[in-house]
């Protein structure tokens, strides 16, 4: 009976979420259930690690990256910045198929490179991105799928806070972590791009180009000087970010703040600088923050629960007694946190699976850090997965409501099939998650 | 706060009270947003201009944070942001709805909101007694206060979660009234 | 007699401490009672915060745990002692204090009398890598105004020294280090870093880690859990973890060794500490522990007690050391 408790927590998770209690809510209270009855309804224990979660959680300064991040969104949007920028972007992609798709990918991969929370660069791309979208008719599974998938580019492409916890739990460099997932980024935002091109070539409709007339009317002159107005702001603040954590001025977090001071300074160049809306947009980022942070808490609290009932170790048996080929070995991981991913946040993923993983990797004579970049996929991917799909929450965050939830469901999973070709690339030549690493690093 | 002239529906009146305060303590959480780029930047600045870095602006830094987001939560529960997966949810009626979250918020995450609390009250006088400090820097400040905000987080969280309670309460007897 | 089954909290993830002591510990107890005790071993994070271990096993979550004791310096800085610190012993003079110079009764008396823990030493640790750093560092000039991400009493002892200490989440250390927002990091023993990356990202090797010169780690038990354990058992328990710090000191002391000419191979410029730096050191760490002292009865008294031992020892190396 109570080497079953692992599995019924997961069921009343399930349970819970499903009929709609809020994801943060239904994390802490199945946790909580289990925890109480694993500790024979002894209070203490359980209240004391969550208790502790609580102090973690409200303790972790690189969180404060979240709030900053969003708040430049906010800003930026509310600014009309944004408006200015996806119109200069569809002066240039429009002719492309699929040019704002195509644009908004770009434009992802600029964030992800920026940033290392997916929810601050997907709030900032989506803001951005969703009514110049919207207005040119854009299949709204097709908007959704997209921002989606561009959003969580932020994990997979460096800096990535996902890397910073998993380098010490898998004991990997955090540095070959880091340059290593240069490659499978890269390859997978090439998935990404040749996928909506593709996709607007078979199918116009889902991807209509704007009226030619516009574009082509315009001269060249005029065309660079709408572009450079529009580009220079969000540029200038992306390098207000990237800028001083490459030249080494802040540390990421940091910047995240002087991205934040930059948004206010450039709505106050380009004169749309007021209290209401930095007021508008001070709330917005509570609100925002404040559902992504109860979620991770969530998480955490439910992580440490599943431990205190011996999930954990009876893993970690039940996986060392399989008498299976390594090969077999490393899809039944991956398989586990593929479908850990439909119901867990990263943080508990990596907290729960990769301590029980990692010896099993050494054994098998697999190199660590490719199987970390394999991980950092599967987390990737994670987001998008439903129920819980982080993605999906972020995007409902910020989209207008006639985008339904059934569009940002549906449009996620034709990038689930490009996360799996990405994967099985990966998987099949483990040279590209290590060359790099070696050619880079080192003096 | 359209309940607020109906003496008669005191669920109503009550919620109403209790969404005043949430709405209050987010507006303050909101502020905090300040200080936290004004600290951040600062330690940029004194460390890159000055090249002194400072003592204090790490754990203040999470304190606002954490802070943050804590109080930020009642008010996030409040407008209803909290994300659930309503595939199944958004199918119920708004009588259905109240159903699910009555059951929910009062057999579970009310008594669950309340341990919480009692524990980080526990928590914060344990700090407050010891004369514990944060050990977490330097500036080593006391531990008790940012304890203290975590409790009085998870209690202004209660309070909303009673009003959602009490609004679940009040469409379901306004609804029973008009039959 | 009894099958025990105990749950152990850590503070690791993985590494060294986790390895060479944690899980060498469970598989000694299982070996020297035949599989009759069994230890589960919890990676930090698990069951509660990797940093406070003690408090999982006060409150109940797990029977024993396998931390620093120094974690918990907040609540008490005689932790510090304990742990290792600027103005500690080497390792081999801390393992003769603690097993045959008194150390051991202190330690457990004060565990037992400020945090109601039964706790006895579980794992040692030889120095610290100084730092990986940017910028060379061998004297005292060089060490002034340096950007340095450190953590617990050497933040304030190294801020006397001259030094920049920088407060960081250690997710963000690595960036950090790599953009030069900080110019130097100091952490795990030589050994250990080999996984860090920090060696990748910063040309310099400093050695050796004066701030750190030793650092014990410990094994604390619920004082309810140690209660109903039999003398003969609880016997058991405590030689294995002596069995286990002692093969632990060996085996560090080895892959250090090792570990030397890694990060030469690597291309790392590896630094010797001039000794006026680590004299200094020593001293800005015995004046805190002066300080100290004044203001905490048990701190006061530990104090004094490596003070004694370490008059004791004081000139060993003219019949310890034998020149080659
Ligand atoms: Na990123
Ligand atoms: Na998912």
């Amino acid at each position: 009976m109570m080497e079953l408790l692992p599995v019924f927590m997961f069921v009343c998770l399930f349970v819970l979420i499903f009929c709609g209690v809020q994801v943060a809510f239904a994390l802490m209270v199945s946790g909580f259930v289990f925890g109480l009855i694993e500790f024979d309804f002894n209070l203490r224990p359980i209240l004391f690690q969550f208790t502790q979660k609580i102090d973690e959680t409200a303790s972790n300064f690189v969180l404060a990256a979240v709030p900053l991040f969003v708040f430049m969104g906010a800003v930026l949007e509310r600014s009309g910045i944004a408006e200015q920028l996806f119109r200069a972007v569809q002066l240039w992609t429009g002719r492309l198929p699929g040019g704002l798709a195509v644009g908004t990918i770009l434009m992802s991969i600029i964030f992800a490179a920026s940033t290392g929370v997916v929810g601050a660069t997907e709030a900032v791309i989506g803001l951005l991105a969703i009514p110049p979208m919207l207005r040119q008719g854009y299949d709204k599974s097709l908007i959704s799928g997209t921002i989606c998938a561009g959003g969580s580019l932020g994990t997979i492409i460096p800096p990535s806070v996902v890397v910073i916890i998993l380098g010490p739990v898998a004991d990997v460099s955090i540095g070959d972590l880091m340059v290593g997932m240069i490659v499978p980024g890269s390859i997978l935002a090439l998935l990404y791009l040749v996928y909506v091109v593709g996709l607007a070539v078979v199918q116009p409709h889902k991807a209509p180009r704007p009226d030619p007339s516009f574009t082509d009317s315009m001269p060249l002159i005029e065309k660079l000087s709408i572009t450079l107005k529009a580009l220079i702001p969000p540029l200038l603040m992306i390098c207000a970010v990237l800028g001083t954590i490459i030249a080494g001025v802040a540390a990421p977090t940091e910047a995240a703040a002087i991205g934040a001071v930059a948004a206010v300074v450039l709505a106050g160049f380009y004169r749309t600088l007021s209290l209401t809306m930095l007021k508008d947009a001070g709330w917005r980022t509570l609100i925002v923050t404040a559902m992504i942070m109860f979620v991770l808490l969530g998480g955490s609290m439910f992580t440490v629960a599943f431990g205190s009932v011996g999930g954990i170790t009876q893993l970690r048996s039940v996986l060392g007694d399989l008498d299976v080929s390594p090969a077999v070995m490393l899809a039944i991981f991956l398989g586990i946190v593929f479908v850990a991913g439909f119901f867990l946040e990263w943080i508990s993923i990596i907290l729960i699976f990769i301590p029980i993983f990692m010896p099993f990797v050494r054994d098998a004579g697999f190199d660590p850090v490719w199987f970390c970049m394999l991980i950092l996929l599967m987390v990737q991917t994670s987001y998008l997965t439903p129920p819980l799909a982080p993605a999906i929450f972020y995007l409902r965050g910020i989209a207008p409501p006639e985008m339904t939830l059934t569009d940002m469901y549906r449009g996620v999973v034709p990038f689930l099939v490009l996360q799996a070709i990405c994967l099985a690339i990966m998987a099949a030549f483990p040279g590209l998650a290590t060359w790099l690493p070696d050619v880079l690093l080192g003096f | 706060m359209d309940f607020a002239n109906r003496n008669s529906d005191w669920p109503g009146t009550l919620a109403a009270h209790l969404d005043r305060v949430t709405l209050w303590s987010g507006a303050a959480a909101a502020f905090l947003f300040l200080p936290l780029v004004i600290v951040t930047v600062w330690e940029v600045f004194a460390r890159k201009i000055l090249g002194v870095p400072t003592m204090w602006t790490f754990e203040l830094g999470y304190m606002l944070t954490g802070t943050y987001f804590l109080l930020g939560g009642a008010v996030t529960l409040m407008r209803g942001e909290h994300v659930r997966i309503d595939l199944v949810y958004s199918q119920f009626g708004p009588r259905g709805q109240a159903v699910i979250n009555l059951v929910f918020l009062a057999i579970f995450f009310l008594p669950f909101c309340v341990l919480i609390s009692h524990a980080l009250f526990d928590y914060a006088a344990e700090a407050y007694m010891s004369g514990r400090t944060t050990g977490k820097s330097a500036w080593n400040p006391p531990a008790w206060p940012f304890r203290a905000i975590m409790f009085a987080g998870f209690v202004l969280l209660s309070l909303q979660v009673i009003a959602k309670i009490l609004h679940a309460v009040a469409v379901l007897t306004t609804k029973e009234r008009a039959r | 007699q009894d099958k025990i089954n105990l749950r152990m909290a850590t503070s690791w993830s993985g590494g060294y401490t986790m390895e060479l002591m944690a899980n060498a510990y469970a598989e000694e107890v299982a070996r020297l009672t035949d599989g009759r005790i069994t230890i589960e071993t919890y990676p930090g994070g698990t069951l509660g915060s990797a940093l406070e271990v003690s408090d999982l096993v006060r409150n109940g979550v797990a029977d024993m745990g396998h931390t620093w004791m120094g974690y918990d310096w907040g609540e008490d800085r005689t932790t510090i002692l304990f742990g290792g610190f600027a103005g500690s012993f080497d390792s081999e003079r801390m393992l003769h204090w603690l097993y045959v110079g008194g150390g051991l009764e202190l330690w457990r008396e004060f565990r037992a009398d400020k945090f109601d823990l039964v706790s006895m030493p579980l794992g040692i640790r030889t120095p610290e890598v100084f730092l990986h750093s940017n910028k060379p560092v061998r004297t005292l000039e060089d060490f002034q105004g340096l950007k340095l991400r450190t953590a617990g009493a050497w933040l304030e002892i190294s801020s006397e020294l001259g030094a920049a200490p920088v407060t960081a989440p250690m997710g963000e250390v690595y960036t950090m280090l790599e953009r030069g927002v900080v110019d130097a990091v100091e952490s795990g023993s030589l050994g250990e870093n080999q996984t860090s990356g920090f060696h990748q990202v910063a040309k310099y090797v400093i050695l050796p880690g004066a701030h750190q010169p030793v650092a014990p780690f410990e094994l604390v038990i619920s004082p309810r859990v140690w209660e109903g354990i039999s003398e003969a058992d609880r016997a058991l328990l405590q030689d294995a973890a002596r069995l286990v710090t002692l093969d632990c000191w060996m085996t560090f002391g080895q892959r250090d060794a090792m570990a030397k000419t890694f990060y030469e191979d690597e291309g790392n410029e590896v630094i010797d500490l001039a000794s006026e730096v680590q004299k200094a050191i020593y001293q800005a760490g015995a004046a805190y522990a002066e300080r100290n002292s004044q203001e905490n009865e048990w701190f006061a008294r530990v104090w004094q007690s490596q003070r004694e031992f370490d008059a004791l020892w004081q000139g060993a190396e003219r019949y310890r050391k034998i020149e080659r």
